[in-house]
């Protein structure tokens, strides 16, 4: 039986891979999309996801979320947005829903029969909102989440923290404290699972959109789209919590406390995460899990097999 | 001066793993050690300075100053360590009363005037809050220009300790570490991440005990208590992270560094405390290093260096 899973996005590269690895993977169903702000204005990130469920000749409703942060009147992405780096990518798209996002969660969690587990890849903005606005349908109906966003170790926005919490500390710390358990997949097992050309080239000739999809958008970032390693390697940070949520035993993970620090000189939207043991441990119990390391060779094969029998 | 020695003040809260840093630094004879100064850190002032002059009578190095200190962070008030580090500060080991006092000379004050002294030599080796060291500093600008480098013992990478996100030595005084940090000196800074690398199993335990004497049984006794809280809470051995700023100062080769930028932020509601680190650059900006930060430790030659300085210390 398939998991049911509900994505939100900023797409964004690394989010239409993600996005392509569940449409390709039959152990789940993806239920919808919901998108974001993030690192483009929220009508590049809709038109994007659009474009991107067309193109994987996907099913998949899409719904528009939120432009401002929960609380903060101000944006930290880049105001020019960009078309995803897939060729023969139409402009033409299917209907987008006429609901908000959140309105949009609440009836997909609301005629789920079963329990849907949560993929945010974008500032929490949007599953913040649904779950102060309807706490009792995210108690009853969602089964976990796994997302893309902080670090343990490290940040990249600033140095302490990673741009998904950094454009929206408060909504990230709204998730983080409602009660359920989060997988955090951030900055550090993100790093470690990089992808070099030759990764990329092993699922170049796989006939299917998915594949094609993947393998164009890591392409273009390998060749200098974005990345810090251009030609060596290249990071696709979303992607890292769909192959969690498939094969969990390729991870190294601690469980924590975490919390986001929101009111800050120098760490706002830092995750920080308590893993504290013995003589300093506090009574918060370590409900989270920080997911820290992976298995890349075993990562890689993962997302070549779902590519292959997309 | 002894011209071929290198002079070094040590700013200082002892504490445990203070006496085995100092243990360290006096059993090298490559080092003039002009003097040491106290600070409010974990224990009160007074603790802290008692310590320091027991250790130093125990030694046999009267002759080394003991300032007088700071007896809370500039802006925070008296932030202490309550009975991390026992009741007196030196946990189960109990000295003789100081038969000399603190002389009547603030830390800040004889910093600024051996470092003039030294000409630009002197090293200041900072393991405990740095509110003597940013006191100098906030009274003497020009300080900057006469300090070699500033070694600590502070800060965290990842984890921290007294809160999730801090170490206790930049916690107790945030300011006083900012303003340290953003000084211009040549900064090493040797944080909990490499700390507990160094540390200290049962085996050399018993190499460091027949090292032989007073000192070296003292020391014995201090780290003994570390080891016995690792064995009961799982962890290879005990930490003494004060220890390893000594280890670093003694032969830079034992630490692998890595040049980093950090800042310390001072006003968060999880993170007041917290040593943000940044490698070069984030996306959008250009952090010119400002520190060497301890990444790995040679474990076995840092032993090595606490049992040559105990041995030498019973000649």
């Amino acid at each position: 039986m398939s998991k049911k899973v509900l994505f939100d996005c900023d797409t964004g590269g690394d989010d239409a891979c993600a996005v392509a690895l569940a449409v390709a993977s039959p152990e789940l169903e993806v239920l919808g999309i919901t998108t974001c702000m993030g690192n483009q204005p929220i009508e590049n990130t809709t038109q994007n996801t659009l474009e991107l469920v067309r193109y994987l000749k996907a099913d998949i409703p899409v719904a528009r979320g939120s432009q401002n942060p929960l609380v903060r009147q101000r944006w930290v992405g880049n105001p020019e947005g960009h078309r995803l780096p897939i060729p023969d990518l139409s402009e033409e798209v299917g209907p987008l829903q006429e609901k908000s996002a959140v309105e949009f969660m609440v009836d997909v969690l609301r005629s789920s029969e079963e329990k849907v587990t949560l993929i945010p890849l974008a500032p929490l903005t949007n599953i913040a909102k649904l779950m102060l606005q309807h706490p009792d349908l995210v108690r009853e109906k969602v089964e976990e989440i796994v997302l893309m966003g902080g670090g343990m170790y490290f940040g990249n926005t600033t140095g302490a923290a990673e741009l998904n919490f950094y454009a929206d500390p408060e909504a990230a710390q709204a998730v983080f404290s409602f009660g359920l358990p989060v997988a955090m997949c951030g900055l550090d097992v993100c790093t470690n699972a990089y992808i070099t050309p030759a990764d990329n080239d092993s699922w170049k000739g796989f006939d299917n959109p998915c594949a094609k999809a993947f393998y164009s958008i890591t392409h273009h970032s390998l060749n200098g789209g974005w990345g810090e390693f251009p030609g060596e390697r290249t990071l696709i940070f979303d992607t890292v919590p769909v192959i969690y949520l498939l094969k969990p035993e390729l991870f190294t993970a601690v469980k924590a406390d975490i919390q986001i620090e929101c009111a800050s000189d120098l760490c706002d939207g830092m995750s920080v995460c308590d893993a504290r043991t013995g003589l300093h441990q506090t009574d918060r119990p370590h409900i989270h899990t920080v997911v820290l390391d992976v298995d890349r060779q075993g990562y890689v094969d993962a997302v070549r097999e779902l590519l292959k029998n997309a | 001066m002894d011209q071929n020695k290198r002079p070094i003040i040590l700013d200082c809260d002892p504490g445990t793993d203070d006496a085995i840093c100092l243990f360290m630094l006096l059993g090298d004879d490559r080092f003039d050690i002009k003097g040491i100064t106290p600070v409010c850190g974990n224990k009160p002032l007074s603790f802290c300075e008692r310590n320091a002059l027991q250790l130093c009578e125990l030694t046999g190095r009267e002759d080394i100053p003991v300032l007088k200190g700071a007896s809370q962070s500039l802006f925070c008030g008296e932030r202490t360590a309550g009975n991390v580090h026992g009741a007196g500060g030196l946990g189960s080991v109990t000295l003789p009363d100081p038969h000399k006092q603190v002389e009547d000379q603030y830390a800040w004050d004889f910093i600024y005037q051996q470092a003039v002294a030294c000409k630009g030599e002197l090293e200041i080796v900072a393991i405990g809050p740095l509110t003597n060291v940013a006191g100098a500093l906030l009274k003497y600008p020009n300080l900057k220009d006469y300090v070699k480098r500033i070694s600590i013992m502070g800060g965290a990478k990842g984890l921290g300790n007294w809160t999730a996100a801090a170490e206790f030595n930049i916690w107790a005084d945030p300011h006083a570490a900012k303003i340290v940090f953003a000084s211009g000196i040549p900064m090493a800074m040797m944080g909990l991440d490499i700390c507990f690398k160094a540390y200290v199993t049962a085996d050399d335990l018993v190499r460091i005990r027949a090292a032989g004497g007073p000192v070296a049984e003292v020391a014995a006794e201090l780290i003994g208590e570390r080891v016995g809280y690792a064995e009961k809470s799982g962890r290879p051995g005990g930490i003494l992270c004060d220890a390893v700023t000594a280890a670093y100062v003694m032969d830079e080769s034992v630490v692998q560094t890595v040049d980093v930028h950090v800042d310390v932020e001072t006003r968060g509601i999880l993170t007041e405390g917290k040593t943000v680190i940044t490698y070069k650059h984030t996306e959008d900006r250009h952090f010119p290093p400002n520190t060497k930060m301890g990444e790995d430790v040679d474990r076995p030659r840092f032993i090595d260096l606490i049992v040559n300085s105990l041995t030498n210390l019973n000649r």
